[in-house]
């Protein structure tokens, strides 16, 4: 057996893929370890395994090239928006269009909030205190949705905090995308400015719906079942995460929509068979774990406090105004405030709206402040989700 | 102890229909958690209708007034099935009959809040869960205790045809069990199921009482799970072997089918019965329950053998010559199930189509919610 010297063994597990191979099997231990000893919520457990991990991974002097891969914690959260859509009741509002309003009425709420605490407070710029606004309106669907099928949650609070984070992720995209290009037509403003989110919500829905119809004839043409479905959705996913971009579309709503249609036209819901998958499963698992190591921690004590304020008022909002409309919608006003807190986790959508703040010269700030906002909300919000969810007494998850 | 058995007598022969509902998600089928969020929403709209919580969060319980006909007990519960419906649809979730659910798991249930559902978890532990099934009760007024006595014993034959023309539970926990009716064996695992003992007036009845609530075994009547027990504080007789009905049409029509057999007890002016009547008791409730309207029915007197479909026909003959002609309407309802299947069968042919449970509870919420004009009457 051939002797090797140390430190031909430690390049060996120093590669990136090593180092993401040992960043999931790490994360997980000490994930399930938290969950059995101190009842962390699993979803919370998984995102801090993975920030502690990822922290740790950076700090080390051996680090080559980041392990982890942006790109592919984009395209899991592709596959879990696909399901997301697929879960999503929105034929609710047909029978009770005042969720609509309701779902407005708390965005709104939150946007507003925010603007004045970072306009008012702060002394922020309107543009900046705009954009991060946006990035508070909206909630986590994926967050929402894992740690409800975590704890097989059934009531209203689950089913209103899925519906509203997905309505809310939908209006943030296309608020996003109306601010940013006034924000880069400055002061000459066009037509097409304004007629920018309607050709992303048109634009994506058609996308969504060519790739519902390519799924559908993959599941006839390949009798597909189980796996071999799951990996059809996974690559319509990445294939709809690869040409968004290019067509100018967003690849989120892209994703959703394609949800969407799925449900929509599976009448003998043959297709809904990936959501109970053991697939499905290990993307949840890979994708929290990933969002948890791609957190950069903040070097600036001003962000952070502000990211701490705008946490505690976002909350506010959400948790106020959904207990105030909640009696309009058919609800106790204490079923609303635990929507309301319900809705509180933040991720990868809004790490997304975020970064695309960081490329554009003066809206640094903006940036730094919505992403220092996500990173305490991804860590806690799936905790507080978990909470509201039990306040309602919905988990129907067997206990050991 | 005597104020709670006194018998408060009511007219006789009216009569008022009970019916537990389940409540399930939209997207699979499976039960949810919204008995408290609909309930307040239907008493918010409707404030005089009787609708009430069950033992489960995924149970609701609606409640026909008094009424002495089929138009009365049909528009009523037209009520009540529309205004469940109604709040249901601003909830998003689905509303159905069936006397279990498919495929629900009783270890996810959790058991409502209140002194009686307390008392009965602590009391009975996995099995106030497992009683996540769905029955309809039928009450039948009474002038007396003793007459009561008389109706419970005289409707205790016919059991087996109450059990097999509602019978809509052949499915239980993800697997059809082979039985028209599961849910009656859920009931036979409580110690005080099964039949009233053969006491032969309502003294008799109230010793048998007074000695039961010495032993500590008993606090009320509402301990006796029995198929058909005496109600003295409404003044009626309840039966309640029956599977709650995917239709409320097909409820109003065995409540009027009860109500036709207790009116001839009741012309019987003395019990006429010996405890010779329940020997074969239990083997007629077993025919019912595992073959439906496909059972066999054994008369303890005459010891002849008959299907009980035959018996239910030959008894329709019977009391159909004294019927309005509004009873008529209901008896028809009754035959066309004798001939077209209970909705076990019904529920069996959905799962045939569909291989999915899920698609089998989706098509009892629709089935639930139709509006059926047929037979119709107007409001009184």
């Amino acid at each position: 057996m051939p002797e090797y010297p140390f430190s031909i063994v430690t390049h060996a597990f120093a590669s990136p893929l090593a180092v993401t191979a040992m960043l999931f099997f790490g994360a997980l231990l000490l994930a399930e370890a938290a969950v059995r000893a101190i009842r962390v919520p699993r979803i919370a457990a998984l995102i801090l395994a993975g920030a502690l991990l990822g922290w740790w991974q950076r700090r080390l002097p051996t680090a080559g090239p980041t392990p982890v891969s942006g790109t592919l914690l984009e395209a899991l959260a592709m596959v879990l928006l696909f399901e997301v859509g697929q879960r999503v009741p929105l034929d609710w509002i047909r029978s009770n269009p005042r969720l609509l309003l309701a779902s407005l009425g708390e965005t709104g709420a939150a946007f507003f909030l925010v603007f004045a605490v970072l306009r008012y407070g702060f002394g922020l710029a309107p543009i900046e205190s705009g954009f991060v606004g946006v990035i508070c309106m909206a909630a986590s669907p994926i967050v929402v949705m894992s740690v409800g099928k975590d704890l097989r949650a059934r009531g209203q609070v689950a089913e209103r905090a899925l519906l509203f984070s997905t309505l809310s992720s939908v209006y943030a995209v296309l608020a996003m995308q109306l601010l940013m290009a006034a924000y880069l037509a400055a002061a000459h403003a066009r037509l097409s400015v304004a007629l920018q989110p309607v050709f992303q919500l048109l634009g994506s829905f058609v996308l969504g719906s060519l790739a519902a119809g390519a799924l559908r004839l993959y599941a006839w043409g390949a009798r597909a079942q189980g796996a071999v479905l799951t990996i059809g959705v996974i690559c319509l996913c990445v294939l709809l995460f690869a040409c968004a971009p290019p067509l100018g579309l967003s690849p989120i709503l892209s994703a959703l929509f394609f949800g969407l249609a799925v449900r929509v036209t599976d009448r003998s819901h043959r297709l809904l068979a990936y959501q109970s998958s053991e697939t499905g499963s290990v993307l949840t698992l890979a994708y929290f774990i990933l969002l948890g190591a791609s957190f950069v921690w903040l070097d600036s004590g001003r962000i952070a406090v502000m990211g701490l304020v705008l946490v505690a008022v976002r909350a506010l909002a959400k948790i106020a105004s959904n207990a105030l409309l909640a009696g309009s919608t058919a609800l106790h006003p204490r079923k609303g405030a635990l929507v309301g807190l319900a809705l509180s986790p933040l991720s990868s959508l809004a790490l997304v709206l975020a970064a695309g703040l960081a490329g554009q010269p003066g809206l640094e700030q903006a940036a730094q402040t919505g992403t220092a906002v996500v990173l305490v909300m991804a860590l806690v919000g799936p905790l507080m989700t978990e909470i509201a969810f039990r306040l309602a007494g919905e988990p129907t998850r067997r206990e050991p | 102890m005597k104020d709670e058995l006194a018998f408060k007598g009511s007219e006789p022969l009216t009569v008022g229909v009970e019916l537990e509902l389940e409540l399930v998600d939209q997207r699979d089928g499976d039960l949810t958690r919204a008995a408290s969020d609909l309930l307040r929403i239907v008493q918010k709209r409707h404030p005089t209708l009787d609708v009430k919580l069950e033992i489960t969060e995924s149970m609701i319980e609606v409640a026909t007034g008094v009424r002495r006909d089929y138009p009365g007990v049909l528009w009523d519960l037209r009520k009540l099935r529309d205004a469940v419906c109604e709040g249901a649809r601003l909830l998003h979730i689905g509303v159905c009959g069936g006397g279990t659910h498919p495929f629900q798991f009783w270890t996810e249930r959790q058991i409502a809040n209140g002194p009686r559902m307390n008392y009965l978890s602590d009391l009975y532990g996995y099995l106030a869960k497992q009683f996540t099934v769905f029955g309809q009760h039928v009450h039948v007024g009474c002038p007396d205790g003793d007459a009561a006595i008389r109706l419970v014993h005289g409707l205790s034959r016919y059991v087996p045809h109450f059990i097999a023309l509602a019978a809509s539970s052949p499915f239980l926990q993800g697997a059809d069990t082979a039985f028209d009716c599961a849910r009656m064996n859920t009931i036979s695992s409580f110690p005080l199921s099964g039949r009233m003992p053969f006491v032969r007036d309502w003294s008799e009845f109230q010793a048998y009482f007074a000695k039961m609530q010495a032993t500590g075994v008993i606090k009320s009547m509402k301990d006796f799970y029995w198929d058909i027990r005496p109600k003295p504080e409404y003044g009626t007789v309840e039966v309640r072997v029956l599977d709650a009905p995917l239709r409320v049409e097909r409820a109003a029509a065995l409540a009027i089918y009860v109500q036709c057999i207790a009116r001839l007890i009741l012309a019987q002016s003395a019990l006429v019965l010996t405890e010779d009547a329940y020997l074969v008791y239990s083997f007629n409730r077993f025919q019912a329950c595992r073959f439906g309207l496909r059972g066999v029915l054994v008369d303890p007197l005459t010891r002849e053998r008959l299907p009980i479909s035959q018996d239910i026909r030959n008894t329709v003959a019977v009391i159909g010559r004294q019927a309005s002609a509004s009873e008529q309407v209901a008896l028809r309802e009754i035959l066309r199930c004798v001939e077209d299947g209970n909705d076990a069968t019904w529920l069996r042919a959905r799962f045939a189509e569909s291989g999915a449970l899920g698609m089998v509870v989706q098509a009892q919420t629709r089935r639930f919610a139709q509006a059926n004009g047929a037979n119709d009457f107007r409001a009184r």
